[in-house]
Protein backbone atom coordinates (compact mmCIF):
# COMPACT_ATOMS: atom_id res chain seq x y z
CA UNK A 1 0.00 0.00 0.00
CA UNK A 2 1.12 3.51 -0.66
CA UNK A 3 1.76 5.81 2.11
CA UNK A 4 1.77 9.25 2.86
CA UNK A 5 4.72 11.19 2.11
CA UNK A 6 3.84 14.73 3.32
CA UNK A 7 6.38 15.60 5.91
CA UNK A 8 5.37 15.13 9.33
CA UNK A 9 6.37 15.35 13.13
CA UNK A 10 6.32 18.48 15.86
CA UNK A 11 9.84 18.14 16.68
CA UNK A 12 11.41 15.92 13.91
CA UNK A 13 10.49 15.47 10.88
CA UNK A 14 9.73 12.33 8.98
CA UNK A 15 7.25 11.31 6.09
CA UNK A 16 3.78 10.88 7.46
CA UNK A 17 3.12 7.39 6.29
CA UNK A 18 -0.72 7.23 6.51
CA UNK A 19 -2.37 5.35 3.96
CA UNK A 20 -2.15 7.30 0.74
CA UNK A 21 -5.39 8.35 -0.52
CA UNK A 22 -4.24 10.18 -3.96
CA UNK A 23 -1.76 11.90 -5.05
CA UNK A 24 -0.92 16.08 -5.26
CA UNK A 25 -1.80 17.13 -8.46
CA UNK A 26 1.72 19.20 -8.68
CA UNK A 27 4.46 17.34 -6.67
CA UNK A 28 2.55 13.67 -7.38
CA UNK A 29 3.60 12.71 -4.21
CA UNK A 30 1.08 10.23 -2.59
CA UNK A 31 -0.90 12.39 0.31
CA UNK A 32 -3.05 11.22 2.85
CA UNK A 33 -6.77 13.29 3.54
CA UNK A 34 -5.46 14.61 6.28
CA UNK A 35 -2.32 16.47 4.47
CA UNK A 36 -3.84 17.58 1.19
CA UNK A 37 -6.07 20.46 0.81
CA UNK A 38 -8.58 21.50 -2.14
CA UNK A 39 -6.93 24.58 -3.79
CA UNK A 40 -8.44 26.06 -7.12
CA UNK A 41 -10.25 22.94 -8.17
CA UNK A 42 -7.40 20.79 -7.06
CA UNK A 43 -6.23 18.68 -4.39
CA UNK A 44 -2.52 19.52 -3.06
CA UNK A 45 -0.57 18.70 -0.89
CA UNK A 46 -0.49 20.55 2.78
CA UNK A 47 3.45 21.86 1.56
CA UNK A 48 2.36 22.77 -2.27
CA UNK A 49 -0.58 24.39 -0.80
CA UNK A 50 0.64 26.60 1.22
CA UNK A 51 3.06 28.27 -1.82
CA UNK A 52 0.04 28.26 -4.23
CA UNK A 53 -1.33 31.14 -5.75
CA UNK A 54 -5.06 32.64 -4.47
CA UNK A 55 -7.65 29.82 -4.45
CA UNK A 56 -11.27 30.22 -5.27
CA UNK A 57 -12.54 28.17 -1.72
CA UNK A 58 -14.72 30.53 0.31
CA UNK A 59 -14.28 32.68 3.67
CA UNK A 60 -15.52 29.36 5.40
CA UNK A 61 -16.02 25.37 4.69
CA UNK A 62 -17.34 22.75 6.87
CA UNK A 63 -15.31 19.47 6.92
CA UNK A 64 -15.64 15.97 8.35
CA UNK A 65 -12.63 15.69 10.70
CA UNK A 66 -11.63 12.33 11.80
CA UNK A 67 -14.02 11.29 14.29
CA UNK A 68 -17.12 12.41 11.57
CA UNK A 69 -18.08 15.45 13.25
CA UNK A 70 -18.43 18.81 11.66
CA UNK A 71 -15.66 21.11 12.50
CA UNK A 72 -15.29 24.67 10.99
CA UNK A 73 -11.99 25.91 8.83
CA UNK A 74 -11.70 29.29 8.03
CA UNK A 75 -9.20 30.69 4.85
CA UNK A 76 -6.37 32.15 5.94
CA UNK A 77 -5.24 35.04 3.06
CA UNK A 78 -1.24 35.08 2.69
CA UNK A 79 -0.50 38.47 1.23
CA UNK A 80 2.82 38.29 -0.01
CA UNK A 81 2.98 41.49 -1.57
CA UNK A 82 2.22 42.51 1.53
CA UNK A 83 5.27 43.66 2.74
CA UNK A 84 8.50 44.09 1.44
CA UNK A 85 11.98 45.63 2.15
CA UNK A 86 12.67 48.09 -0.78
CA UNK A 87 9.48 48.87 -1.30
CA UNK A 88 6.96 49.19 1.58
CA UNK A 89 7.58 51.40 4.87
CA UNK A 90 4.25 51.34 5.69
CA UNK A 91 4.96 48.95 8.51
CA UNK A 92 7.97 50.86 9.97
CA UNK A 93 5.76 53.18 10.39
CA UNK A 94 2.82 51.57 11.67
CA UNK A 95 4.55 50.55 14.35
CA UNK A 96 6.34 53.68 14.91
CA UNK A 97 10.01 53.58 13.58
CA UNK A 98 11.42 56.20 11.14
CA UNK A 99 12.07 54.77 7.37
CA UNK A 100 15.95 55.30 8.66
CA UNK A 101 15.79 53.49 11.42
CA UNK A 102 15.99 49.80 10.19
CA UNK A 103 18.89 50.51 8.76
CA UNK A 104 20.76 49.79 11.83
CA UNK A 105 19.39 45.96 11.68
CA UNK A 106 21.14 45.56 8.01
CA UNK A 107 23.27 42.47 7.53
CA UNK A 108 22.84 39.11 5.75
CA UNK A 109 25.78 37.80 8.30
CA UNK A 110 24.18 40.14 11.45
CA UNK A 111 20.85 38.17 9.97
CA UNK A 112 22.31 34.22 10.71
CA UNK A 113 24.26 35.48 13.95
CA UNK A 114 21.01 37.23 15.37
CA UNK A 115 19.34 34.12 14.67
CA UNK A 116 21.60 31.93 16.80
CA UNK A 117 21.72 34.99 19.39
CA UNK A 118 17.99 34.66 19.59
CA UNK A 119 18.03 30.97 20.00
CA UNK A 120 16.71 30.07 16.55
CA UNK A 121 19.13 28.34 13.46
CA UNK A 122 19.45 29.25 10.15
CA UNK A 123 19.78 25.98 9.05
CA UNK A 124 18.06 22.83 10.60
CA UNK A 125 19.33 19.80 8.07
CA UNK A 126 20.04 17.40 11.24
CA UNK A 127 15.87 17.39 12.42
CA UNK A 128 14.98 16.42 9.02
CA UNK A 129 14.05 12.48 8.75
CA UNK A 130 16.77 11.80 11.78
CA UNK B 1 -2.89 31.50 -1.07
CA UNK B 2 -5.61 30.59 0.93
CA UNK B 3 -4.70 27.86 3.99
CA UNK B 4 -7.72 25.81 5.14
CA UNK B 5 -6.34 26.83 8.77
CA UNK B 6 -8.71 24.71 11.42
CA UNK B 7 -10.51 26.85 14.18
CA UNK B 8 -7.69 26.20 16.84
CA UNK B 9 -8.68 27.07 20.63
CA UNK B 10 -4.87 27.82 21.33
CA UNK B 11 -1.94 30.13 19.81
CA UNK B 12 1.39 29.85 20.70
CA UNK B 13 3.73 32.38 18.52
CA UNK B 14 7.50 32.96 18.71
CA UNK B 15 9.90 34.55 16.41
CA UNK B 16 12.31 31.56 16.56
CA UNK B 17 13.16 29.01 13.58
CA UNK B 18 11.63 25.98 14.92
CA UNK B 19 12.62 23.46 15.09
CA UNK B 20 15.94 23.76 15.38
CA UNK B 21 18.89 21.98 17.48
CA UNK B 22 18.87 25.16 19.87
CA UNK B 23 17.90 25.54 23.45
CA UNK B 24 15.00 27.44 22.46
CA UNK B 25 13.19 25.21 19.93
CA UNK B 26 13.44 22.44 22.87
CA UNK B 27 11.54 25.23 25.10
CA UNK B 28 9.03 26.23 22.44
CA UNK B 29 8.32 21.89 21.69
CA UNK B 30 8.25 21.53 25.84
CA UNK B 31 5.37 24.84 26.03
CA UNK B 32 3.47 24.61 23.13
CA UNK B 33 2.48 20.98 23.62
CA UNK B 34 1.79 21.43 27.41
CA UNK B 35 -0.42 24.66 25.97
CA UNK B 36 -1.61 22.38 22.95
CA UNK B 37 -2.93 19.49 25.20
CA UNK B 38 -4.55 21.61 27.64
CA UNK B 39 -6.65 23.40 25.29
CA UNK B 40 -7.12 20.21 23.20
CA UNK B 41 -4.95 21.88 19.71
CA UNK B 42 -3.78 24.64 18.49
CA UNK B 43 -1.80 26.89 16.22
CA UNK B 44 2.06 27.01 16.40
CA UNK B 45 3.74 30.02 14.47
CA UNK B 46 7.07 30.25 14.19
CA UNK B 47 10.02 31.32 11.77
CA UNK B 48 10.72 29.20 8.71
CA UNK B 49 14.14 29.00 6.45
CA UNK B 50 13.99 27.55 3.04
CA UNK B 51 14.08 23.43 4.32
CA UNK B 52 11.36 23.52 6.64
CA UNK B 53 7.22 23.36 4.60
CA UNK B 54 5.49 26.52 5.56
CA UNK B 55 2.80 24.61 6.55
CA UNK B 56 2.44 21.14 8.56
CA UNK B 57 -0.86 19.19 9.96
CA UNK B 58 -0.48 17.47 12.68
CA UNK B 59 -3.88 15.73 13.75
CA UNK B 60 -5.23 18.76 16.12
CA UNK B 61 -2.02 20.75 16.04
CA UNK B 62 -1.19 22.91 12.73
CA UNK B 63 2.25 24.93 12.46
CA UNK B 64 2.49 28.03 10.32
CA UNK B 65 6.20 29.31 9.36
CA UNK B 66 6.37 32.68 8.09
CA UNK B 67 8.73 32.28 5.25
CA UNK B 68 10.30 35.04 3.89
CA UNK B 69 13.84 35.44 3.97
CA UNK B 70 14.17 39.09 4.95
CA UNK B 71 17.79 39.89 5.39
CA UNK B 72 16.90 43.18 7.83
CA UNK B 73 16.35 41.84 11.27
CA UNK B 74 13.89 44.88 11.82
CA UNK B 75 11.84 44.03 8.34
CA UNK B 76 11.76 40.66 9.13
CA UNK B 77 10.23 40.96 12.81
CA UNK B 78 7.76 43.58 11.45
CA UNK B 79 6.72 41.34 8.38
CA UNK B 80 6.32 38.40 10.74
CA UNK B 81 4.35 40.61 13.08
CA UNK B 82 1.77 41.96 10.09
CA UNK B 83 1.75 38.37 9.24
CA UNK B 84 0.32 36.65 12.82
CA UNK B 85 -2.18 40.37 12.77
CA UNK B 86 -3.61 38.67 9.37
CA UNK B 87 -3.90 35.21 10.58
CA UNK B 88 -5.72 36.70 13.64
CA UNK B 89 -7.93 38.96 11.43
CA UNK B 90 -8.53 35.91 9.30
CA UNK B 91 -10.64 34.32 11.83
CA UNK B 92 -8.24 32.63 14.34
CA UNK B 93 -9.22 35.83 17.05
CA UNK B 94 -12.68 34.36 17.09
CA UNK B 95 -11.79 30.63 17.78
CA UNK B 96 -8.85 31.73 20.35
CA UNK B 97 -9.41 30.99 24.12
CA UNK B 98 -5.31 31.22 24.97
CA UNK B 99 -2.42 32.90 23.38
CA UNK B 100 1.82 32.23 24.38
CA UNK B 101 4.00 34.34 23.10
CA UNK B 102 7.76 35.07 23.45
CA UNK B 103 8.89 38.35 21.92
CA UNK B 104 7.11 41.59 21.41
CA UNK B 105 7.16 40.79 17.52
CA UNK B 106 4.48 37.87 18.20
CA UNK B 107 2.89 39.31 21.34
CA UNK B 108 2.10 43.58 19.75
CA UNK B 109 -0.65 41.94 17.35
CA UNK B 110 -2.03 39.57 20.17
CA UNK B 111 -1.96 42.03 23.22
CA UNK B 112 -3.98 44.13 20.81
CA UNK B 113 -6.91 42.20 19.83
CA UNK B 114 -7.13 40.01 23.03
CA UNK B 115 -9.30 42.42 24.75
CA UNK B 116 -12.72 40.30 25.37
CA UNK B 117 -11.50 37.29 23.29
CA UNK B 118 -8.78 35.14 25.01
CA UNK B 119 -6.28 35.35 27.56
CA UNK B 120 -2.57 35.79 27.04
CA UNK B 121 0.70 34.65 28.43
CA UNK B 122 3.99 36.20 27.85
CA UNK B 123 7.10 33.87 28.46
CA UNK B 124 9.90 36.66 28.93
CA UNK B 125 13.22 34.47 28.00
CA UNK B 126 14.93 37.21 26.71
CA UNK B 127 14.73 40.79 25.70
CA UNK B 128 15.40 42.56 22.54
CA UNK B 129 16.24 45.43 23.82
CA UNK B 130 18.99 44.04 25.89
CA UNK B 131 19.62 40.98 23.59
CA UNK B 132 19.59 43.50 20.22
CA UNK B 133 22.36 45.83 21.02
CA UNK B 134 25.17 43.29 20.83
CA UNK B 135 24.44 41.79 17.45
CA UNK B 136 23.58 45.47 16.23
CA UNK B 137 25.78 47.64 17.97
CA UNK B 138 24.28 50.63 15.98
CA UNK B 139 20.54 50.57 16.96
CA UNK B 140 20.04 53.77 18.27
CA UNK B 141 18.87 54.99 21.88
CA UNK B 142 15.74 56.09 19.98
CA UNK B 143 15.26 53.20 18.57
CA UNK B 144 15.52 50.83 21.61
CA UNK B 145 13.37 53.28 23.69
CA UNK B 146 10.90 52.07 20.43
CA UNK B 147 11.58 48.53 21.07
CA UNK B 148 11.41 48.51 25.02
CA UNK B 149 7.53 50.49 24.21
CA UNK B 150 6.75 47.26 22.72
CA UNK B 151 7.93 45.31 25.56
CA UNK B 152 6.46 47.23 27.84
CA UNK B 153 3.02 46.99 26.16
CA UNK B 154 3.11 43.31 25.90
CA UNK B 155 4.35 43.18 29.56
CA UNK B 156 1.27 46.13 30.83
CA UNK B 157 -1.31 44.23 28.79
CA UNK B 158 -0.40 40.32 29.00
CA UNK B 159 -2.66 38.38 31.92
CA UNK B 160 -0.03 36.26 32.84
CA UNK B 161 4.08 36.51 32.22
CA UNK B 162 6.27 33.66 32.85
CA UNK B 163 9.68 33.41 33.18
CA UNK B 164 12.59 31.46 33.70
CA UNK B 165 14.69 33.00 36.66
CA UNK B 166 14.46 35.22 39.33
CA UNK B 167 16.97 37.55 37.87
CA UNK B 168 14.30 37.75 35.03
CA UNK B 169 11.76 38.45 37.13
CA UNK B 170 13.49 41.16 39.53
CA UNK B 171 14.44 42.69 36.39
CA UNK B 172 10.90 43.09 35.30
CA UNK B 173 9.86 44.30 38.72
CA UNK B 174 12.49 47.26 38.09
CA UNK B 175 10.97 47.59 35.18
CA UNK B 176 7.69 48.35 36.73
CA UNK B 177 5.62 44.51 36.18
CA UNK B 178 4.21 43.67 40.16
CA UNK B 179 6.01 40.15 40.64
CA UNK B 180 2.41 38.62 41.72
CA UNK B 181 1.93 38.80 38.16
CA UNK B 182 5.09 37.07 37.25
CA UNK B 183 5.42 33.46 37.65
CA UNK B 184 9.25 31.94 37.49
CA UNK B 185 9.48 28.40 36.04
CA UNK B 186 12.59 27.37 35.35
CA UNK B 187 13.42 25.36 31.98
CA UNK B 188 13.67 21.90 32.66
CA UNK B 189 15.93 18.95 31.14
CA UNK B 190 15.72 15.24 30.66
CA UNK B 191 17.80 13.01 33.33
CA UNK B 192 20.38 11.46 30.85
CA UNK B 193 21.48 8.02 32.42
CA UNK B 194 24.57 7.34 30.82
CA UNK B 195 25.47 6.41 27.16
CA UNK B 196 28.09 4.05 25.78
CA UNK B 197 30.91 6.08 25.64
CA UNK B 198 31.94 7.78 22.10
CA UNK B 199 34.57 6.00 20.07
CA UNK B 200 36.48 8.76 19.25
CA UNK B 201 36.37 10.44 23.16
CA UNK B 202 39.52 11.42 24.39
CA UNK B 203 39.90 9.40 27.89
CA UNK B 204 39.22 12.21 30.25
CA UNK B 205 37.74 15.47 28.74
CA UNK B 206 36.17 18.77 29.76
CA UNK B 207 33.03 19.14 27.86
CA UNK B 208 32.00 22.91 26.62
CA UNK B 209 28.66 22.68 24.56
CA UNK B 210 26.22 24.92 22.92
CA UNK B 211 26.22 28.21 21.13
CA UNK B 212 29.68 30.49 20.72
CA UNK B 213 28.01 34.27 21.11
CA UNK B 214 30.09 36.21 22.90
CA UNK B 215 28.28 36.06 26.15
CA UNK B 216 29.07 32.76 26.76
CA UNK B 217 32.39 33.27 27.55
CA UNK B 218 34.21 30.67 25.52
CA UNK B 219 37.52 32.82 25.57
CA UNK B 220 37.79 33.06 28.68
CA UNK B 221 37.90 28.93 29.11
CA UNK B 222 40.03 29.12 25.95
CA UNK B 223 42.35 31.25 28.30
CA UNK B 224 42.20 29.16 31.06
CA UNK B 225 43.00 25.95 29.14
CA UNK B 226 46.59 27.71 28.33
CA UNK B 227 47.27 27.82 32.05
CA UNK B 228 46.51 23.75 32.39
CA UNK B 229 49.43 23.05 30.00
CA UNK B 230 51.13 21.23 32.35
CA UNK B 231 48.68 18.23 32.98
CA UNK B 232 49.41 15.64 30.88
CA UNK B 233 46.14 14.39 28.54
CA UNK B 234 44.05 17.34 29.34
CA UNK B 235 41.12 17.49 26.49
CA UNK B 236 38.35 19.66 25.75
CA UNK B 237 35.86 19.19 23.76
CA UNK B 238 33.69 21.78 22.12
CA UNK B 239 30.15 20.63 20.34
CA UNK B 240 29.08 23.37 18.93
CA UNK B 241 25.73 24.46 17.88
CA UNK B 242 26.43 26.58 15.25
CA UNK B 243 28.71 25.64 11.89
CA UNK B 244 32.37 26.02 12.09
CA UNK B 245 32.58 28.82 10.18
CA UNK B 246 31.37 31.04 12.71
CA UNK B 247 33.39 29.89 15.64
CA UNK B 248 36.16 30.35 13.20
CA UNK B 249 37.23 33.36 15.40
CA UNK B 250 37.83 30.92 18.57
CA UNK B 251 39.97 28.62 16.44
CA UNK B 252 42.42 31.13 16.02
CA UNK B 253 42.45 31.86 19.43
CA UNK B 254 43.08 28.03 20.63
CA UNK B 255 45.96 28.36 17.68
CA UNK B 256 47.22 31.75 19.14
CA UNK B 257 47.18 30.32 22.67
CA UNK B 258 48.90 26.98 22.19
CA UNK B 259 46.06 24.94 23.27
CA UNK B 260 44.60 23.90 19.71
CA UNK B 261 45.77 20.40 19.90
CA UNK B 262 44.28 19.82 22.75
CA UNK B 263 40.76 20.71 21.41
CA UNK B 264 38.39 18.48 19.87
CA UNK B 265 35.68 20.83 17.49
CA UNK B 266 32.63 18.54 16.60
CA UNK B 267 29.90 20.83 15.22
CA UNK B 268 25.95 20.71 14.99
CA UNK B 269 25.61 17.97 16.28
CA UNK B 270 21.31 16.65 17.16
CA UNK B 271 20.29 15.87 20.45
CA UNK B 272 20.88 12.16 20.30
CA UNK B 273 24.60 12.53 18.79
CA UNK B 274 24.97 15.26 21.62
CA UNK B 275 23.77 12.91 24.60
CA UNK B 276 26.49 10.38 25.08
CA UNK B 277 29.35 13.39 25.18
CA UNK B 278 27.73 14.73 27.77
CA UNK B 279 27.28 12.09 30.05
CA UNK B 280 30.87 10.88 29.22
CA UNK B 281 32.51 14.17 29.94
CA UNK B 282 34.19 14.77 33.36
CA UNK B 283 33.01 17.77 33.79
CA UNK B 284 31.28 20.61 31.49
CA UNK B 285 32.21 24.15 31.97
CA UNK B 286 29.78 27.23 31.66
CA UNK B 287 32.24 30.10 31.40
CA UNK B 288 29.20 32.95 30.93
CA UNK B 289 30.22 36.05 31.06
CA UNK B 290 29.23 39.31 33.27
CA UNK B 291 27.04 41.34 30.61
CA UNK B 292 23.77 42.97 30.63
CA UNK B 293 22.52 40.09 28.79
CA UNK B 294 23.73 37.53 31.75
CA UNK B 295 23.03 39.88 34.55
CA UNK B 296 20.58 42.12 34.22
CA UNK B 297 18.26 40.33 32.21
CA UNK B 298 18.96 36.98 33.19
CA UNK B 299 18.62 33.40 31.46
CA UNK B 300 17.99 29.88 32.46
CA UNK B 301 20.78 28.02 30.90
CA UNK B 302 20.23 24.76 29.31
CA UNK B 303 23.65 24.02 29.20
CA UNK B 304 23.75 23.71 33.06
CA UNK B 305 20.70 21.99 33.23
CA UNK B 306 21.22 19.38 30.82
CA UNK B 307 24.59 18.52 32.12
CA UNK B 308 23.73 17.84 35.77
CA UNK B 309 20.77 16.09 34.46
CA UNK B 310 23.26 13.58 33.05
CA UNK B 311 25.23 14.12 36.32
CA UNK B 312 28.29 15.81 35.33
CA UNK B 313 29.04 18.56 37.57
CA UNK B 314 29.44 22.00 35.88
CA UNK B 315 31.92 24.43 36.65
CA UNK B 316 29.91 28.10 35.84
CA UNK B 317 31.03 31.22 36.43
CA UNK B 318 29.12 32.41 40.21
CA UNK B 319 26.68 34.75 38.52
CA UNK B 320 23.17 34.78 40.03
CA UNK B 321 21.28 33.19 36.93
CA UNK B 322 24.02 30.46 37.75
CA UNK B 323 23.20 30.43 41.33
CA UNK B 324 19.61 29.80 41.11
CA UNK B 325 20.60 26.12 39.83
CA UNK B 326 24.26 25.11 41.01
CA UNK B 327 25.45 25.19 44.82
CA UNK B 328 29.32 25.71 45.04
CA UNK B 329 30.73 22.23 46.34
CA UNK B 330 27.46 20.57 46.61
CA UNK B 331 26.32 20.06 43.03
CA UNK B 332 28.97 22.17 41.10
CA UNK B 333 31.51 24.50 41.39
CA UNK B 334 31.92 28.58 41.22
CA UNK B 335 34.20 30.75 39.47
CA UNK B 336 34.36 34.52 39.45
CA UNK B 337 33.45 35.54 35.99
CA UNK B 338 35.69 36.56 33.21
CA UNK B 339 38.42 35.41 35.07
CA UNK B 340 41.17 32.77 33.23
CA UNK B 341 43.33 32.41 36.20
CA UNK B 342 40.20 31.18 38.71
CA UNK B 343 38.69 29.08 36.10
CA UNK B 344 41.85 27.76 35.78
CA UNK B 345 42.35 26.95 39.45
CA UNK B 346 39.03 25.55 39.40
CA UNK B 347 39.12 22.92 37.32
CA UNK B 348 42.61 22.16 38.47
CA UNK B 349 41.47 21.27 41.88
CA UNK B 350 38.29 19.10 40.59
CA UNK B 351 40.85 17.30 38.01
CA UNK B 352 42.51 16.53 41.42
CA UNK B 353 39.51 14.81 43.16
CA UNK B 354 37.84 12.95 41.00
CA UNK B 355 35.84 11.18 43.93
CA UNK B 356 34.63 14.80 44.44
CA UNK B 357 33.68 15.17 41.34
CA UNK B 358 31.36 12.25 41.01
CA UNK B 359 29.95 12.80 44.47
CA UNK B 360 29.14 16.46 43.22
CA UNK B 361 27.71 15.35 39.92
CA UNK B 362 25.22 12.44 41.69
CA UNK B 363 23.80 15.52 43.74
CA UNK B 364 23.48 17.48 40.49
CA UNK B 365 21.56 14.60 39.07
CA UNK B 366 19.55 14.49 42.32
CA UNK B 367 18.78 18.19 42.35
CA UNK B 368 17.24 17.63 38.59
CA UNK B 369 15.27 14.44 39.45
CA UNK B 370 13.69 16.63 42.17
CA UNK B 371 12.58 19.67 40.65
CA UNK B 372 14.07 20.58 37.28
CA UNK B 373 12.63 18.05 34.61
CA UNK B 374 10.61 18.84 31.86
CA UNK B 375 7.70 17.55 33.56
CA UNK B 376 7.86 19.67 36.43
CA UNK B 377 8.26 23.19 34.24
CA UNK B 378 5.28 21.49 32.22
CA UNK B 379 3.31 21.13 35.11
CA UNK B 380 3.75 24.27 36.55
CA UNK B 381 2.76 25.83 33.09
CA UNK B 382 -0.43 23.74 32.75
CA UNK B 383 -1.45 24.85 35.66
CA UNK B 384 -1.92 28.55 34.28
CA UNK B 385 -2.88 27.28 31.00
CA UNK B 386 -6.26 25.76 32.97
CA UNK B 387 -6.69 28.95 35.41
CA UNK B 388 -7.03 30.94 31.97
CA UNK B 389 -8.62 28.84 29.96
CA UNK B 390 -11.35 28.50 32.43
CA UNK B 391 -11.70 31.90 32.95
CA UNK B 392 -10.05 32.65 36.44
ZN1 LIG C 1 2.60 18.47 -3.37
ZN1 LIG D 1 -0.30 12.32 5.72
Amino acid sequence: MTKCEVKAGFFVLRPCEAPSAMQCSICERPMCLRHSMPVEGEMLCTECGAVQGDSDTGDEEYYMDDDGAIATRWFYSYRQHYYTETGDADMLTEQGFGADEAAAFAGAADMLDMQDNMGGDDDSADLFDS
Amino acid sequence: MNLPLQSHPALYAAFDVYPSAKGAATHIQQAAQTLFDAAGGGLLYVLGNERLPRFQREGAVEILRFGRLLDNYLHRALAYSAELQAVLEDGLQDSLQIAQFRDPWSGIPLVRRATGRYRTIYEVNGLPSVELPMAYPKIGAATLGKIRALEDECLTRADRIVVPSGVIRDNLARRGVAPERVSVIPNGTELNHGHARPEDAPKRYILYFGAVQPWQGLDVLLRALQRLQDIPDLHLVICCSVKSRRAKGYQKLAEKLGVAERITWLHRLNKEELAPWVSNAYISVAPLTECARNIDQGCCPLKILESMGAGVPVIASDLPVVRELVEHRENGYLVAPERPAELARGLRVLLDYPDTVAQMGAAAQRKIAEGLQWSHANAALQQIHVELISGK
